[in-house]
């Protein structure tokens, strides 16, 4: 099993009031809120909490990336990425990931990856996401193309990755007269691709067909079963089993030294979604295009205060029933966990362990207790539930790749000696 | 005085001979030579030695940014600003700099610049440049804008950093419906810009119409100081008086323990002069619009082989009597500094000390020694000379930033 912990790196010290007083926190709440000696005092928090995690015996670190978001302080994963491969030793650098459609440049986002890298040592697990709806706008990209350039962007950075350069690139979106970077991934044929997401079918459809274990995002056990369906069914058509070494699930998870600390931490867990899906604004988060005209509709319908909000606001204590937040001691969290390994069987487990104001000190009790108590436990139910991640079944790093299969026009060592 | 380190992370693993043999070796030279393996091995190396030189006192480390380039690994200064910001404590982070053309999105750009000054506490000098002309073919944009668009991603960086959001910005290039980072830097009004140069005029002219400082890359004492008249005359229209806080040099300079191995890594300085200025294309590395008509005339006579290498390829010798490339022990260079730095008063000081193959034994010898001698004594004779540098000055960030301006005698309408 591959255990990975994650922050969203939160801008604890903004003033929430004046949030939710605004009504919408993402893309357009004044960044005159965002005071930069917090933001240097928190990147250095954070930045020990890693350290901790990789000494503490973790599997890898999960980083994410949004923009103009007092929610999350990690406006380009890049930038923790390098640091980390230089400041940590073991983890895998999972980034969940970058928002490809964001990039005007893919080729320099490979270059970029290749870096971190052979930095790194090759320990770079580079996931890819479609980026929500506000960061298409945040960024200044068109909704209605997000998909085509998610897919096209895709598949140029893995031509700049593994096909032998220079080469042309003439794309829909991209075209480069010569692609040819001096910097390649050290990871053969190239970093593994990891495709999280939360609601949508077609990218659960798309990380299956090229192989790409899913990572379902902090979703309910329920909904996460219907999503290993969709992805075991469509890698069966693509000539693969999946299973736990496909599948990964976030949770939110806080340990502390008594199920009242706990509690109270875990209660930060909201904070981010009173933020993010309660305060996001419903017709910038669905740009025109961005989703379906039914989905769109939906949050129209909210925004005239005509509907709930489609994404739904359920309580804490709601939440922590049905394993949407696991808080506890040690002995309590690895109790609910063995339940949801068993109810979901993922290969990959995200522990997102602290976010909101949840304090400095409370913060690293977090990590030190998941390290040091929860995750041998969790090991132990592993290997008595046999959930094994793609490191441990050295999985094919996309379909090109499984056995037997013809793909001498991708395979840089072939196609050299061709 | 602020004295800094560089180097350009050469890929010195690649095999220099296939490279002489196709005649160029950016832009278009095949990765198939780029082995990774070696590549992390260099990375690790280098930066072991970043951490090695802060130990020994090293104040300040110079970034830059190439692509699709045997002679540097840095395909994006700001993967080894974020390593910086994290793993030094005192030094200043110097890019020198963002190739602002390259950027499709500035706004992305200043959120990053602002990442890396607040995780570094303040530490970051953010410096911009054009980028050459092959890099704006690798990176697939418009040469002819190359100007315009340095402009104007620069006015928009600055924007998005000291302008509070959410604001529009319809430009001619760059336009945004939104831009509201909530990533700004740490420093105030913004981190300080400084701008690298070697050949062009208006550069220079555009620096000092800005008040940033200019840092002349390694160019002859005698072009160093025709660059410093530019600039001041052009600081004096604008309505201050330049002086050693906006001049910068940087300069090829390796201190060993002997003088034999100090001249032969000294020889390292010229695989990079062989590789980049004599074994660029000549015709990718000013595509049409990026220079001036003449100047690229004079290229395009060079690649028919109608005329010479405008950029020229002295010899070491040449170099060394020249004083381009200094070496030798503390003992000898120290002397040599003294007497630059008296001929050519700048403030900021680059030194560049390690090329090509030198080993990594001998990149820390001479990085040791720079810490603990050389730069200590550059900086005692900076005292002497009085060059003081922007941050003992506590210089405005930009022009607009001046309390001393003086008004220029208005010409009659």
């Amino acid at each position: 099993m591959h255990l990975m912990y994650f922050t969203e790196q939160p801008m604890s010290a903004y003033p929430s009031e004046i949030g939710l007083a605004t009504g919408h926190t993402a893309l357009m709440f004044s960044n005159k809120y965002f005071d930069p000696v917090a933001g240097s005092r928190l990147y250095n928090e954070y930045l020990e909490h890693y350290v901790m995690v990789d000494e503490l015996g973790f599997d890898g670190i999960m980083l994410n990336e949004h923009h103009n978001a007092p929610f999350c302080m990690q406006a380009k994963a890049n930038i923790f990425a390098a640091i980390l491969a230089a400041v940590t030793k073991n983890v895998k650098i999972v980034m969940l990931g970058n928002p490809l459609p964001l990039a005007e440049n893919p080729v320099r986002l490979a270059e970029e990856l290749s870096m971190i890298d052979m930095i790194s040592k090759g320990r770079l697990v580079s996931g890819f996401v479609r980026g929500g709806g506000q960061e298409q706008l945040a960024t200044g990209v068109n909704p209605a193309f997000n998909r085509d350039r998610f897919e096209e962007a895709h598949d140029l950075i893995v031509a700049a990755w593994s096909r032998q350069g220079p080469f042309r690139w003439e794309g829909t979106h991209y075209q480069h007269r010569v692609v040819n970077p001096w910097a390649v991934p050290l990871q053969k044929p190239y970093p593994r691709v990891w495709i999280p997401g939360v609601i949508s079918p077609e990218t659960i459809v798309w990380a299956a067909q090229h192989g790409y274990p899913y990572i379902a995002l902090n979703t309910p056990v329920e909904r996460t079963r219907q999503i290993w369906q969709i992805y075991d069914d469509t890698a069966a058509e693509a000539g693969f089993r999946g299973g736990p070494d496909y599948h990964g699930l976030l949770k939110q998870i806080h340990v502390a030294e008594t199920e009242e600390k706990a509690i109270e931490n875990a209660a930060q867990f909201r904070w981010m979604q009173g933020e993010f899906t309660g305060l996001a604004h419903p017709v910038w988060s669905t740009p025109s295009g961005y989703g379906s005209p039914v989905n769109r509709r939906a949050f129209v319908e909210f925004a005239s205060g005509r509907a709930t909000n489609p994404r739904g606001r359920p309580s804490l204590e709601k939440q922590m029933e049905e394993l949407m937040i696991i808080a506890g001691t040690p002995k309590q969290v690895i109790a609910k966990l063995r339940i949801l390994l068993e109810e979901t069987r993922p290969g990959i487990l995200g522990l997102w362990g602290n976010d909101g104001s949840v304090t400095h000190e409370d913060a690293k009790t977090c990590i030190r207790l998941l390290g040091q108590e929860v995750l041998p436990a969790v090991r132990e139910i592993a290997k008595e539930l046999d959930l094994k991640s793609p490191f441990e079944t050295n999985q094919p790093v996309s379909v090109d790749y499984l056995p037997g299969r013809p793909n001498s026009a991708r395979d840089p060592v072939r196609a050299a000696a061709e | 005085m602020h004295v800094m380190y560089f180097t350009e992370q050469p890929m010195s693993a690649y095999p220099a001979d296939l490279g002489l043999e196709a005649g160029h070796t950016a832009l278009m030279f095949s990765n198939k030579h780029f082995d990774p393996v070696a590549g992390s091995r260099l990375y690790n190396e280098y930066l072991e030695q970043y951490i090695y030189a802060e130990e020994q006192g090293v104040e300040g480390f110079m970034l830059n940014e190439h692509h699709n380039a045997p002679f540097c690994m840095q395909a994006k200064c700001n993967i080894f600003a974020s390593i910086l910001a994290a793993v030094t404590k005192k030094a200043k982070i110097v890019l020198l700099g963002n190739p602002l053309p390259l950027a499709e999105n500035p706004v992305r750009l200043a959120e990053e610049l602002a990442m890396i000054d607040m995780i570094s506490k303040g530490r970051l000098v953010s410096g911009f440049v054009r980028g050459g002309g092959q890099e704006q073919l690798a990176n697939g944009v418009n040469p002819a804008y190359n100007r315009e668009r340095f402009e104007e991603a620069h006015d928009l960086v600055v924007a998005a950093w000291s302008r509070q959001g959410p604001f529009r910005w319809e430009g001619t290039h760059y336009q945004h419906r939104v831009v509201n980072p909530w990533a700004v830097p740490l420093q105030k009004p913004y981190p300080r810009v400084w701008i690298p140069g070697v050949l062009s005029q208006e550069t220079i002219i555009w620096a000092a119409r800005q008040r940033y400082p200019y840092i002349a890359l390694n160019t002859s004492i005698e072009a160093t100081k025709k660059i410093w008249e530019v600039y001041d005359k052009v600081a004096l229209e604008t309505g201050y008086e330049a002086g050693p806080e906006n001049r910068g040099y940087l300069q090829q300079v390796h201190v060993s323990d002997s003088e034999e191995k100090a001249e032969k890594n000294a020889r390292q300085f010229l695989w990079m002069q062989g590789e980049f200025t004599g074994l660029a294309h000549p015709v990718w590395a000013n595509p049409s619009g990026y220079f001036s008509p003449v100047l690229r005339r004079n290229f395009v006579e060079f690649a028919v082989g109608r005329a010479e290498n405008p950029r020229g390829r002295p010899t070491f010798e040449q170099q060394v009597a020249d004083g381009r490339v200094i070496f030798g022990t503390p003992k000898t260079v120290i002397p040599k500094m003294r007497h630059i730095l008296e001929e050519t008063r700048p403030s900021i000081y680059g030194i560049w000390g390690n090329d090509g193959t030198v080993s990594n034994e001998d990149a820390r010898t001479c990085i040791r020694l720079l810490g603990q001698e050389v730069m200590p004594a550059m900086r005692e004779i900076g005292k002497e000379l009085g060059l003081k540098d922007p941050f003992e000055l506590n210089s405005p960030v930009h022009l607009k930033y001046s309390t001393d301006l003086k008004q220029m005698p208005q010409a009659a309408e």
